[in-house]
């Protein structure tokens, strides 16, 4: 059959052949030929169907030879059918054969059950023309024993490409690194000991990580935007190929028909989704300038707003305010705002605010000053206040809606975009401690000092003209301030986060210069000032390839240690300070031991004794460096692709797909367009003798009687080869007929 | 062929069967072979593929040999047929075999050893008229080869592709085969048995 084609050439040697075989091995249909002008790079050439030929004719010949553990096995040991089944979805050839004899059995001998090497030689052909040719090869998977005289095994088989089925890969690779599919591909392939023969596909522009995932389920989804299959040519050989349906004028593999085939039988496609959903990220250059999100979240529910019952006076009395009860109606009872500002790709400043019912504390009680004489309770004089249902004194007579709360994360950066600082600001309505007396003053020397319900003395925000004293601001109540050092393998070698606050040093309560709480306890400050109140230091134990080992954490802060017989008396305690003093408040060691990739033992240690636990999960990991394509930002998109012919013949249905290894919309259309043709297709299960064609390869199908007459692409093939009682070796081929 | 028909008695572990005649010779050729039919109706043969140098087609042979009355074999036939296999057997009679050149060889194999190699005809029958031939080709005459113990040799090997007919009278290796008999006393003189053996390979 003359053709004219264009073709890329790969030379190939032919396969040894086996015993008594000939030596010439290989199959399929042969190309003769000669390149007549380079420049043109056409193949004018002869295409020899005889080996495909020498399968159809009325008398064939069959047999089989199985190398298990590089020894030939008696043919008489083998005595189940052989069976093949391989597929255009999988790289795994499987195969199953059946022994019989005392020295198979798996106390006898591990290689019928381990992974041992086994090949399967065939041969086949009308007399005068036998091939031999290997059919499969790969390790013995497992094997099923039958008890007997002779015990008979059937031994599961797969190709070299099993092996690899607990294989987890660790491999990132950074975006627009400029590798191609095909080249992480090999990479990873070859790093796993094989000879990659595969295309060099698309460029990879986005990030990728593979993440303990087992090698070819991996090449199958990350190759699947280029519609690579993938199988075993030789022992260490992995090749990709595109397995599509061979459109006309090129010509069909093979031509099947009523005279090649026992049986075909027709399935049409069914249940099709008539909406394709695929969502997947792309790689997209950051924005220059500011980019602000903001994010408003209100919340509405029953509330009923808090009103005050009565009004504490002057002089301690309560005026009932007769105001009328609140009632519980559905309104807005809580706003969450968030603002995130972005600068090429980098977060900058990241706020918070929340929204919401609160009405302020307020003094219960007061000082007045020096030179006033003591007040009637205990030395206080009444403050006014709110008094709420709880009886809980308050500034206002009713709850207002107001901010509650606003955190903001303010990161920043090195010239490479790595965090190296943060700065957490949190403001919320909080207190500040104040005194109330003189260490060693009988009665309340201090002016203007509210006590609050919880017989604390605190400062009054508002200047103290009335004697309503709200003990509660607004405003910046904590400071947290996070350094990262970096070690040489890019993780975060320490963190030291300092946090202040409004504080003041507790001291002793006799004999020192400073002041009394309403509480009795001492404090240094009349007033609590904003400042460092804690240091934690996170020094992370690193293994060489950066992973976290431990971490080693110590806090500092204000202390004073107890001492039985201390010098100085703190009121509840004594010690030898008068005041405090900054020093180690606290040391903990944590270990992480990995004992499996789905659980660790953590061990911490905080001077108390160790203490283990195991933990479900993957060990915590330490903060890496970031690299320069942080830069890149990855944009979600998803693709809809509707189908009003699959709707109206199945109905509605939606199918989303979350593939990750897809760039483009583009990509994800073809991939979709691709699954949708599979899926609308008639399969067609074709049994005939064995033929040379294989899964990928392109049949025109015909059967007259049922007006059959189109191009199928072989998905899956099983074969099955029985010789005893009688040989009866025949082929199921899964046919597949785009609509 | 020389051994056309049932002439010459069989060959029972070296006793010549003569004295009493079977009343029928019954030979069971079995062929290890699988038909399929295709779906146009014609069918295929499948077949084992043969190792090299051995016959395309290998058969393999029953023999129930049906006696209404052993005579005087009774005896002697009973003395044999108290052992289990193998027993060798011969019906003096040629059996074709076809080989398939392939252009290099000029040995092959035969499945069996050949009776004139290892007994005597009986009743003064020539051993010549069980010598092995070989043809090249169908309708062509005889050419001279060399026979050995389960094999033969040309001198020449033929072209590629020539089909080889060889006729030899084999010695049969048998076995009992694996069914019950039943012997039906008509009168008190005759002694009936049935010998149904079927042929088996000695590794």
């Amino acid at each position: 059959m003359p053709i004219v084609a264009t073709a890329s050439l790969i030379a190939r040697p032919p396969s040894p052949g086996g015993r008594g075989g000939d030596g010439r091995g290989g199959q399929g249909v042969r190309f003769y030929g000669t390149v007549i002008s380079p420049l043109s790079a056409t193949l004018i050439g002869q295409v020899s169907r005889s080996v495909v030929e020498s399968l159809a004719a009325p008398s064939l010949f069959y047999g089989f030879a199985i190398k298990l553990a590089d020894a030939w096995l008696p043919p008489g040991d083998v005595t189940g059918p052989l069976e093949i089944d391989e597929s255009l979805d999988t790289p795994a050839t499987l195969f199953t054969f059946t022994l019989t004899g005392r020295q198979y059995s798996i106390h006898a001998t591990a290689a019928t059950w381990t992974a041992t090497p086994v090949e399967i030689w065939v041969t086949a052909g009308p007399i005068g023309a036998l091939r031999t040719y290997r059919r499969a090869f790969g390790h013995v998977i497992t094997c099923e024993q039958t008890e007997g005289p002779e015990p008979t095994l059937r031994l599961r088989c797969g190709d070299p490409s099993r092996r690899f089925d607990r294989y987890e890969l660790c491999y990132e690779f950074p975006a627009d690194a400029g590798l191609t599919r095909g080249a992480i591909a090999r990479q990873i392939l070859t790093d796993a000991g094989f000879t990659a023969d595969v295309p060099t596909g698309a460029a990879y522009t986005k990030p990728l990580a593979t993440d303990s995932q087992k090698l070819f389920p991996f090449l199958q989804s990350f190759c699947e935007a280029e519609a690579w299959s993938w199988r075993l040519p030789d022992w260490t050989t992995v090749e990709a190929y595109k397995a599509i349906l061979r459109e006309p004028p090129e010509p069909p593999d093979d031509i099947w028909t009523l005279r090649d085939v026992l049986s075909i039988q027709s399935t049409p496609p069914s249940d099709v989704p008539s909406i394709w959903v695929i969502r997947s990220t792309q790689t997209t250059e950051a924005p220059e300038g500011l980019k602000i999100t903001k994010q408003r979240a209100e919340t509405f529910a029953f509330y009923a707003i808090r009103r005050a019952t009565a009004k504490q006076l002057g002089d301690g009395t309560h005026q009932p305010l007769n105001l009328p009860p609140s009632a519980e109606t559905f309104q807005l009872v809580a706003v969450l705002e968030t603002e995130i500002h972005e600068r090429q790709g980098l977060t900058v400043a990241k706020i918070t605010r929340e929204y919401g019912w609160y009405n302020p504390r307020a003094a219960k009680l007061r000082t007045l000053g020096v030179t006033d004489p003591p007040g009637p309770i205990d030395g206080y004089f009444w403050a006014e206040a709110y008094l709420d249902e709880e009886g809980s004194a308050r500034t206002w007579r009713q709850e207002s809606f107001v901010q509650t709360g606003e955190r903001r994360e303010i990161p920043t950066y090195d010239e490479e975009g790595t965090e190296i600082a943060r700065r957490l600001e949190t403001h919320k309505w909080h207190s500040r401690a104040m005194g109330v007396r003189n260490v060693g003053s009988a009665t309340p020397n201090v002016i203007g000092a509210g006590i609050g319900d919880d017989d604390l003395s605190w400062y009054p925000f508002d200047p103290p003209t009335t004697a309503l004293l709200r003990l509660e601001g607004f405003g910046l109540a904590q400071l947290d301030q996070i350094t990262l050092k970096y070690g040489e393998n890019g993780a975060v070698a320490s963190e030291v986060q300092e946090t202040s606050t409004w504080y003041s040093q507790r001291t002793a309560v006799v004999g020192v210069p400073w002041f009394l709480n309403a509480s009795g306890a001492g404090q240094k400050d009349l007033v609590a000032n904003f400042h460092l109140v804690q240091r934690k230091t996170t020094t992370n134990t690193l293994t060489e390839d950066g992973l976290l080992a431990g971490t080693i954490e110590t806090t500092q802060g204000f202390v004073a240690p107890r001492r039985v017989e201390g010098a100085f008396d703190w009121g509840d305690q004594k010690s030898n300070l008068e005041q405090e003093t900054w020093g180690t408040t606290g040391l903990k060691t944590t270990l992480y031991n990995v004992l499996d990739e789905s659980t660790y033992e953590e061990i911490t240690d905080d001077g108390t004794g160790a203490q283990t636990r195991l933990v479900m999960g993957r060990s915590p990991r330490p903060r890496y460096r970031a690299s320069p394509w942080t830069r890149l930002v990855q944009t979600p998109f998803e693709i809809v692709l509707e189908d009003a012919t699959t709707a109206a013949w199945w109905g509605p249905s939606t199918e989303i797909l979350n593939l990750d290894y897809l760039q483009s919309p583009e990509e994800a259309r073809a991939v979709a367009q691709r699954r949708r043709s599979r899926q609308l297709a008639i399969t067609h299960t074709v049994i005939r003798p064995i033929s040379p064609i294989r899964p990928g390869q392109t049949i025109h199908l015909i059967d007259p009687r049922t007006g059959l007459n189109h191009r199928c692409l072989v998905t899956r093939l099983q074969e099955r080869w029985v010789l005893a009682p009688r040989p009866q070796i025949l082929a199921t081929y899964t046919l597949e007929q785009p609509l | 062929m020389n051994t056309t028909g049932a002439s010459t008695p069989p060959t029972l572990d070296g006793l010549h069967l003569i004295g009493a005649s079977a009343d029928s010779w019954e030979v069971i050729e079995t062929e290890i072979v699988g038909t399929i039919r295709l779906a146009n109706g014609a069918t295929r043969e499948q077949r084992l593929a043969p190792l090299p140098g051995h016959p395309v087609i290998r058969r393999w042979y029953g023999v129930t040999l049906d006696y209404r009355h052993l005579g005087p074999l009774g005896e002697e036939i009973e003395a044999r047929l108290a052992f289990p296999g193998p027993h060798d057997l011969t019906l003096w009679k040629h059996i074709t075999l076809g080989y398939i050149a392939d252009g290099t060889r000029n040995e092959w194999l035969l499945p069996w050893r050949q009776a004139p190699d290892h007994l005597t005809p009986p009743a003064g029958a020539p051993v010549t008229r069980f010598a092995p031939t070989v043809r090249l080709g169908w309708g062509t005459t005889p050419i001279e080869a060399t026979f050995a113990p389960n094999r033969f040799h040309l001198d020449i090997a033929p072209p590629s592709g020539t089909r080889l007919i060889v006729q030899v009278v084999p010695l049969f290796q048998m076995v009992t085969a694996s069914e019950d008999h039943a012997r039906h006393y008509r009168d008190a003189i005759r002694e009936p048995r049935r010998i149904a053996l079927v042929e088996t390979e000695v590794l």
